[in-house]
């Protein structure tokens, strides 16, 4: 099956720092491609580079089928490719609604209306609903953002992301900083989404990662050192001394 | 807080309403000349407010578009009645406003394309050169009077009405007021407010949700400055006068003082600000001469305020 999304030789430097050292990657569809590899390996900057934020030095990123290395954030978002933030990126002294409608506004295509209240737009209210429904959030819709536990926060983050019915999702450590109660619910969460929304899952948690990862690629400095089926990549002695050696030694 | 605020914007919306009866009543014209100056500066505040308040950008430059509006008004008037450049010539005031409108909106979308690629203190900086630019560019216009500025000797003609007529001219400027806050307060809940107020609270959440924050901010720059234009076109008329001092950055410092005093992105606000503003400066200018230093301060304490809040 052709990828998805595909990154051929991408590089990317701060400085002296190669912190994306020529990454290949592919995401098929329909799977949960996880990365993972130890803090400062470069994976939030890969999904950065992803979702148009950050400029790469080289290489090129394909999404179904088209070059989209130059095309700026909005464009790729609207095309289909949505992201979630590693630190929650939400809009503050709004409502989890407000939060909802203004993420759905360019992804339905309705950015301009300048008479009718944004909360009065059916097409807007429904996708918000949904995504709401679909995260659990439904019940916290009147709530301000400032008002949400964490793990909430990473709910409505994972919310917003889904509400222009994206194609594939780009997931910054879902789970980062969740107690292991609010981590158990964000993963059953992503199984439910799993199969209606083919991602690529940075994740930490190795647990999260073998419950849900149909691929699971390692990066260690900018380079992915490993690929291949979950179970085999733990196989790969790379892999473990790159990264699963403190797990499995601690 | 936020009632008797409410309150006091809607009293005050209510006394300018009224103010015709009271100037009548009690016999005080002047009464309603502050009404029509009140009417027209919060017309002008009412503009940046879209850009500044809603869309959380600090523009420096506001006044520019107050002084394009005007000389849309005092350009075509003066050659209608002293002749040369038959192509721009008139005294229709339709015309005037449509000419002053059109040229705000250009200006705003020139500028705008260019500053809105920068951000933060940047942007104030060149906005507040495109300002200046304007304000130097009028002081070089020897044709039409130069740092002396240029009298409307003969104001616009207006189907049914007289702008000659201090009640006319003031019922024109508060329904184009109540014209326009009545579409800011629609426009702020709309899908469009929306994406601009939720653009100045976390830019790159919205282009991450396919936003194309450039445009929608551009627009509200276009729309700001159309507006503005609009109030110095009003301010032409009632002053019979225009000059470049009305694009200078202190003009341009007032108009964001009324807005923030006002409660930047409030509906009502401008009125407010504006009101704040006029009485201030009653005052101020009644203690010292000098009060435009006090104020100066105070409008750059504000401005830089402000501009951390926006960082
Ligand atoms: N904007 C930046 N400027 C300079 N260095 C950066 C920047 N962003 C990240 N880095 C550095 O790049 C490396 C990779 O960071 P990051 O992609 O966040 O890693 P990870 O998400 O895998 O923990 C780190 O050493 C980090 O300090
Ligand atoms: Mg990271």
């Amino acid at each position: 099956m052709t990828a998805l999304l595909r990154t051929i030789g991408l590089r990317k430097a701060f400085g002296g720092l190669q912190v994306t050292a020529g990454v290949d990657l592919d995401l098929r569809d329909g799977e949960i491609h996880a990365l993972i590899g130890p803090n400062g390996a470069g994976k939030t900057t890969l999904i950065n580079q992803l979702a148009g934020e950050i400029a790469p030095d080289g290489g090129r990123i394909e999404f179904l089928g088209r070059d989209i290395t130059r095309r700026p954030a909005h464009a790729r978002a609207r095309l289909g490719l949505a992201r979630s933030f590693q630190r929650t990126s939400l809009l503050p002294a709004m409502t989890v609604m407000d939060n909802a409608l203004a993420a759905a506004l360019a992804n339905h295509g309705r950015p301009w209306g300048v008479f009718r209240a944004a909360r009065r737009d059916a097409v807007l209210r429904a996708a918000a609903q949904a995504a709401l429904e679909l995260t659990g959030l439904a019940d916290a819709a009147a709530r301000p953002v400032a008002q949400l536990a964490h793990g909430q926060r990473k709910q409505l983050d994972l919310a917003l992301a889904l509400i222009g019915q994206p194609k594939v999702l780009l997931l910054d450590e879902p789970t980062a900083g969740l107690s292991p109660a609010e981590g158990r619910e964000m993963v059953a969460l992503l199984e439910n989404l799993k199969g209606r929304w083919p991602m690529l899952l940075v994740e930490h948690d190795m647990d999260a990662v073998f419950a849900l990862a149909d691929t699971l690629s390692v990066l260690v400095a900018g380079r992915i050192v490993a690929t291949g089926a979950p179970q085999d990549v733990r196989a790969d002695a790379r892999a473990q001394a790159a990264y699963f050696g403190d797990e499995i030694n601690a | 807080m936020r009632n008797w605020r409410a309150g006091l914007e809607i009293a005050l919306l209510a006394a300018l309403a009224a103010m015709p009866v009271i100037a009548t009543v009690t016999a005080q014209p002047f009464w309603l000349d502050v009404a029509t100056r009140l009417a027209i500066l919060a017309l002008a505040a009412a503009g940046l407010n879209i850009i500044l308040g809603l869309g959380g950008l600090v523009s420096f430059g506001h006044a520019a578009f107050y002084a394009i509006g005007a000389y849309a008004v005092a350009i075509p008037a003066h050659h209608a009645l002293y002749g040369g450049a038959d192509w721009l010539a008139s005294s229709n005031g339709l015309f005037h406003v449509a000419l002053a409108v059109a040229a705000g909106a250009l200006f705003a979308l020139v500028t705008g394309a260019l500053a809105l690629r920068t951000k933060g203190l940047h942007f104030i900086m060149i906005t507040l050169a495109f300002g200046q630019m304007v304000y130097f560019l009028l002081n070089a216009l020897e044709d039409y009077g130069g740092d002396d500025g240029l009298p409307v000797d003969q104001r616009s003609e207006l189907p049914l009405m007289s702008l000659d007529d201090p009640l006319h001219l003031f019922g024109l400027s508060f329904a184009l007021l109540a014209v326009v806050l009545a579409f800011t307060w629609r426009l702020k809940n709309a899908p469009f407010g929306l994406a601009l107020t939720a653009s100045a609270r976390n830019a790159r959440r919205m282009r991450a949700a396919g936003l194309n924050v450039f445009t929608v901010r551009l627009a509200a720059y276009v729309l700001a400055g159309a507006i503005t234009a609009l109030a110095g076109a009003l301010a032409a008329e009632h002053a019979a006068f225009v000059s470049p001092a009305m694009a200078e950055w202190t003009r341009a410092g007032e108009l964001m003082f009324m807005v923030i005093l006002g409660g930047a992105g409030r509906v009502l606000g401008p009125l407010t600000g504006a009101a704040a503003f006029v009485v201030l400066e009653e005052l101020l200018s009644s203690w010292t001469v000098y009060w435009h230093l006090p104020f100066g301060l105070l409008l750059i304490a504000v401005a830089l305020m402000q501009a951390r809040r926006a960082a």
